[in-house]
């Protein structure tokens, strides 16, 4: 690749680093697997730039390469992200206190645990600071479907931080 | 009391996220699209450097060793075998039992091997014991005080000449050639002795195959052996492509004891892994690429090819090593140097309707789960793996009938369903999850060709088994959650069940754990016992507690599990009067 494009490149990334960041790192549960993942995305997209023509689509194509490369280690290693404990300590603030700090591994936990593409959602909107159009256009599908998916994420991470588990197990094992 | 969580508190999370400073500097990307080699690999970024002056040690220590062990080997003396009876190192060799389909029906499914078998357990032990390995060696070893020089100087003959085999660890007995003590020696191997399976496989051509019985066409197959008269074997896979004429029935006394794929696992129920060290794996390479493992029969190796003609000598000495030591493998099929201390975990191998029963659905592009009411769907395709649906069915607990956890045939590399993620519900279920083998030829690469699915016994699981099976898995639930045994009831499935040493309160946490778990249990008498990381083959894997005295009362041990690779595995409590035993995850 050449100089020039390089110099373009950089200019057209310089101002999503910090959302495509905030995604990469809030996707892959922790921030050394997000590093990783941001990595790869800029190498890739990095190789098929010359093939985007409408540089207006470089953020969505830059998304969709992250979403996409996310999706397909967790395919490979038939795994679902799993969130590192050690790694909440690192990315909130010390000064909070133990009980914040505890809920907080608990939403997150439950966020990474939603529908790959609900949580996808959830993540790009609250965390990256997207549009909905911009969504969209990642994610495919129409506008209303992302907004579904964002009231449908809500609501289902708030039905799973407040079910209660255990007491189910109890129930079935009271059938045997 | 437990928390309720609010929109309030999901905004709260959702801001303090995104207000989080970023943790990657964009200097960093400059850097990468300068040299796009410099990309950061966690996992290398840990090696290296720090682990090369351990590497280093660690190989010294070990050379040094092995240079001790060789000046003092501890070998085994064939005279020491004093009770050695004729074949019985094959005489648990439980052959599969299956329904008989006809041989001249064409075999529509697809890489299926069919059997054929009038057999039942003891049946097949009594030809296993009659299928005689060297009778008159075995025999002459049986008696006490066997001192025949003519046979150790056979055997002494034999280990030279005949033997290219390469130990690969262990200590080989030292041979001076030149030495006329050599020729009275007897030869003997050592118990440390580990064959490399690539020495044992054997890979024969259609026209050697058929020298023993089995005729291969491209993916045909056809083998069929009668053993006087009364027993009758049959395996086949799309016999209409081979000609009548050309299929052939062989009375031989030798015969295939168990078929397994290329991972080594068997198809079908059976004590395969005590008894592989001992059978000759014969690899088909039709295209599920099954290995077929005869008993061993001397007219076995005299129609063989010269190639292998050091493998007869190789299997006597294996022989003689393993009814000295049973419990311990010589071959390393399964990896170097493992011992099996419990029974494997029992798989349940259901056929293609059977699994249909339980929600899995079996094309030639997909395996699909669904759960009971088809609103989510899980598919491992041949191009990647996703789920469908976004129904709350997908985060309901238990998935019903629906795996929660997806694992290899050794317990490793973990799926675990999200809506079990909760460590206490894990360390509730564990022990009393069923695992079903699936089958995903074709569809995935050769090596992980089988998954396990582990589910949660519902009643709609149990009941859409097969009835007898589901029966079995119901009374054994039963004992499993009141602790009771009926005179009865037998334990085939649930290693909770089978235990035979009384602990009580036998707990592990946390479960899953990552690096460390603690075992706790309150003990009657005081005795000797250790604890033991075990497979699902029922391989030792790692001793966390070697032989020391449990105390009487309470006892707890906190245990490393370092090293240990993410997957399931029982943690077992070995003493002279039994053991005892609890599943534990380890997600690393």
């Amino acid at each position: 690749m050449d100089t020039q494009n390089k110099i373009e490149f950089i200019t057209l990334y310089e101002p999503i680093h910090t959302q495509l960041s905030k995604f990469c790192r809030a996707i892959s549960g922790n921030s050394e697997d997000g590093e990783d993942l941001l990595q790869d995305t800029i190498l890739n997209s990095l190789e098929g730039f010359n093939k985007v023509k409408d540089k207006k689509v470089f953020k969505s194509y830059l998304y969709s390469i992250a979403s996409n490369l996310h999706k397909m280690k967790l395919r490979r290693l038939k795994f679902r992200a799993e969130f590192n404990d050690t790694e909440i300590n690192q990315i909130v603030d010390f000064g909070q206190n133990q009980e914040y700090l505890t809920d907080f591994k608990i939403v997150y936990e439950k966020m990474l645990s939603l529908p790959e593409r609900m949580s996808e959602t959830l993540i790009l909107y609250h965390i990256s600071d997207l549009s909905l159009e911009e969504i969209q256009k990642i994610q495919g599908g129409s506008l209303s479907g992302v907004k579904l998916r964002l009231k449908r994420g809500r609501e289902k991470l708030l039905s799973l931080l407040n079910t209660k588990e255990q007491m189910k197990v109890a129930l079935m094992l009271l059938t045997f | 009391m437990e928390k309720t969580f609010t929109q309030r508190d999901i905004e709260k999370f959702l801001n303090d996220f995104r207000n989080l400073s970023n943790p990657y500097k964009l200097e960093k990307v400059h850097q990468l699209l300068n040299n796009p080699d410099a990309k950061a690999k966690y996992s290398v970024k840990l090696n290296y450097k720090p682990f090369n002056f351990i590497i280093m040690t660690s190989a010294f220590i070990l050379g040094l060793s092995a240079l001790l062990i060789w000046s003092n080997p501890k070998k085994v003396n064939i005279n020491e075998i004093s009770t050695f009876q004729k074949s019985e190192t094959v005489a648990d060799s439980n052959f599969s039992l299956r329904k008989t389909s006809d041989l001249k029906q064409p075999a529509y499914e697809k890489t299926v091997i069919k059997t054929k078998t009038v057999l039942n357990f003891e049946a097949a032990t009594k030809v296993a014991i009659d299928s005689t390995f060297f009778p008159e060696k075995t025999q002459e070893l049986a008696q006490p005080g066997f001192e025949d020089p003519l046979i150790k100087k056979k055997f002494a003959i034999e280990g030279k000449k005949d033997n290219p085999v390469r130990i690969v660890t262990g200590n080989q007995p030292k041979v001076d050639n030149s030495s006329q003590e050599f020729k009275t020696e007897s030869y003997a191997w050592s118990p440390d002795t580990i064959i490399d399976k690539s020495l044992l496989l054997l890979d024969l051509s259609d026209k050697e195959l058929k020298a023993i019985g089995i005729v291969r066409k491209g993916v045909a197959l056809f083998y069929h052996n009668i053993i006087e008269g009364k027993y009758d074997w049959a395996l086949t896979n799309y016999p209409d492509l081979i000609p009548e004429e050309e299929r052939i029935t062989t009375f031989n006394k030798f015969f295939v004891a168990y078929v397994t794929n290329s991972q080594f696992e068997p198809e079908g129920s059976g004590n395969f892994y005590s008894s592989m060290d001992t059978l000759i794996p014969v690899v088909t390479n039709i295209q599920s690429g099954h290995i077929f493992w005869f008993t061993p029969d001397k007219s076995f190796f005299s129609l063989l090819p010269e190639r292998y003609n050091y493998l007869s000598s190789t299997y006597k000495n294996l022989i003689c090593l393993k009814k000295k030591y049973p419990e311990r493998t010589f071959t390393n099929y399964l990896g170097n140097g493992v011992e099996r201390i419990l029974d494997p975990i029992n798989v349940l191998n259901l056929n293609k309707e059977e699994l249909q029963k339980i929600g899995v659905l079996i094309d030639n592009e997909c395996v699909i789960f669904q759960t009971i009411n088809k609103k989510y769907t899980l598919k491992i395709c041949k191009h990647g793996t996703y789920s469908v649906g976004n129904d709350d069915d997908s985060n309901v607990f238990p998935p019903n009938p629906y795996p929660v956890i997806m694992t290899d045939t050794l317990g490793r590399r973990l799926y675990i369903e999200g809506s079990i993620l909760n460590k206490d519900t894990v360390s509730k279920i564990m022990n009393i999850l069923v695992p079903v083998r699936i089958n995903l030829n074709n569809i995935v690469p050769p090596n992980q060709e089988v998954i396990i699915c582990w589910y949660y016994p519902t009643q709609e699981f149990l009941n859409a088994l097969p009835e007898k099976i589901g029966a079995e898995l119901k009374s054994e639930l039963i004992i499993v959650t009141n602790g009771s045994r009926g005179s009865s009831t037998s334990c085939n499935y649930f290693e909770v069940c089978k235990s035979s040493l009384k602990l009580d309160n036998f707990k592990l946490y946390p479960n899953p754990a990552s690096y460390s778990v603690t075992i706790e249990f309150e003990n009657s008498e005081e005795i000797i016992g250790s604890i033991s990381i075990v497979n699902m083959a029922g391989l030792k894997l790692r001793v966390l507690l070697p032989n020391t005295t449990l105390l009487s009362g309470h006892n707890s041990y906190k245990m490393n599990l370092s090293g240990i690779n993410s997957g399931i595995y029982l943690i077992s409590v070995n003493t002279k009067k039994g053991f005892k035993t609890q599943r534990l995850i380890v997600s690393q």
